[in-house]
């Protein structure tokens, strides 16, 4: 939350790049990509609340993973 | 089409804090041209109003979901990449444009069309580097959509934007060997173009009362990418295949949208009056059922084959009554 906006383009794209910089790229792509399932293995329990509420009737809020103050 | 379980619309994910409405955030009711702010899809962008609901959604999904999705993500590394030293010449545009669409129908494209870049084909944030676009469609699995919402369907829909990235990014390729610039614009958490309107420019197709795309081959069934470049090439138009004249007398859509998100009347969005759905009621069904899309399937133009003959149709009703004495036309505004 709060960091400055950057495009994928921003952080991965590159138009005339070396060896060096391209491997420094996909380096940086793969940890956000581990980040990501990391990110989703750890969900589970948001998941299984879900549903839990889902089958009791009751409205599931999502401002735990970003509130919407973040985008004012 | 045949409906499995559809999910309500009871009880969705919300905010306690509402954020301001996406459809606010989309440019609802404005009638001056303005470009687009991103409200939904944004990667790392922490700043966004809905954010929450789109992580909630990636979080939401199945592994495989998010295995594709990733393997999608990984594949864009190669969107853009250094351009030949020595540049072939382009020669005449309109052969340049057929040699192009050829390449891409090679690499696996269903459909495809060429248009200019406008400044309002990109998000606010973003500045306009190329020229031209080269718009690709690729139609989804019809046997695996038939059961939206369904984990089927959302691993179908995140394959078919792999394989549309996948040819974009080729074709990009091809066109950077020829000592072009060109960029590939795939997946859609990593796009910063508006695919939709560019691809009704490049005459691929027009925008249904559900708010996607449809074609005369596919119907809604197949998802968009586009290759941005510089290489100069002769445009494609706008097409006219009678979607209006269908939409605005059916309901189908409508009908079958849980959440009754797809609004009966066009709207003023951003400077054009155009069909239009309503974002706060469609996202968080959305986020719940792997990415709904049963307004495209349930559409009548997504059944197989059917959209030559549909439009055929549409087309000579429209100017049958056109030419019959006192009656409406039905396909204008």
């Amino acid at each position: 939350m709060g960091n400055r906006y950057k495009t994928f383009a921003e952080q991965f794209y590159l138009e005339e790049a070396g060896f060096f910089q391209r491997l420094k790229r996909d380096v940086r792509l793969v940890i956000h990509i581990f980040i990501t399932v990391v990110m989703w293995l750890k969900a589970g329990k948001f998941r299984s609340e879900f549903r839990r509420y889902r089958a009791a009737g009751k409205r599931y809020y999502v401002d735990k993973f970003t509130p919407p103050e973040a985008g004012k | 089409m045949k409906l499995y379980d559809t999910p309500t619309a009871e009880n969705l994910p919300a905010y306690r804090a509402q954020p301001v409405s996406g459809n606010e955030i989309n440019g609802q009711g404005i009638k001056e041209k303005v470009r687009a702010r991103r409200v939904f899809h944004a990667p790392w962008n922490r700043e966004m109003a809905w954010t929450g609901m789109n992580d909630f959604f990636l979080m939401n999904n199945t592994w495989a979901i998010l295995i594709q999705a990733l393997k999608n993500r990984w594949l864009m590394r190669r969107c853009a990449g250094p351009v030949a030293k020595r540049r072939v010449e382009a020669g005449d545009p309109d052969e340049m444009a057929r040699r192009l669409k050829q390449k891409a129908k090679e690499l696996g494209a269903g459909i495809v069309g060429i248009t200019e870049i406008g400044p309002n084909d990109l998000y606010d944030d973003m500045e306009q580097k190329h020229r031209y676009a080269i718009c690709i469609g690729i139609p989804m699995r019809r046997e695996e959509m038939q059961h939206v919402p369904h984990e089927r369907s959302g691993l179908e829909v995140q394959r078919v934007y792999g394989e549309v990235a996948r040819v974009s990014i080729e074709l990009a390729e091809y066109i950077r060997a020829m000592g072009w610039p060109a960029y590939a614009h795939g997946d859609p958490r990593s796009t910063e173009v508006l695919q939709i309107p560019m691809a009704v420019r490049a005459g691929l197709g027009q925008l249904g009362k559900h708010g996607s795309l449809i074609s005369k081959e596919y119907g809604s069934n197949f998802r968009l990418s586009a290759v941005a470049t510089d290489i100069p090439l002769s445009l494609d138009g706008p097409v006219d295949i009678g979607v209006d004249d269908l939409c605005l007398g059916c309901r189908r859509c409508t009908i079958d949208c849980p959440p009754d998100a797809i609004l009966d009347e066009k709207q003023w969005v951003r400077g054009e009056y155009r069909w239009y759905v309503d974002f706060d009621k469609c996202v968080p069904y959305f986020t719940t059922t792997f990415g709904c899309a049963i307004c495209i399937e349930v559409c009548p133009w997504s059944e197989p084959g059917r959209g030559p003959k549909l439009s055929q149709m549409l087309l000579a009703k429209r100017s049958k009554k056109a030419q019959s004495p006192g009656a409406e036309n039905l396909g204008s505004e």
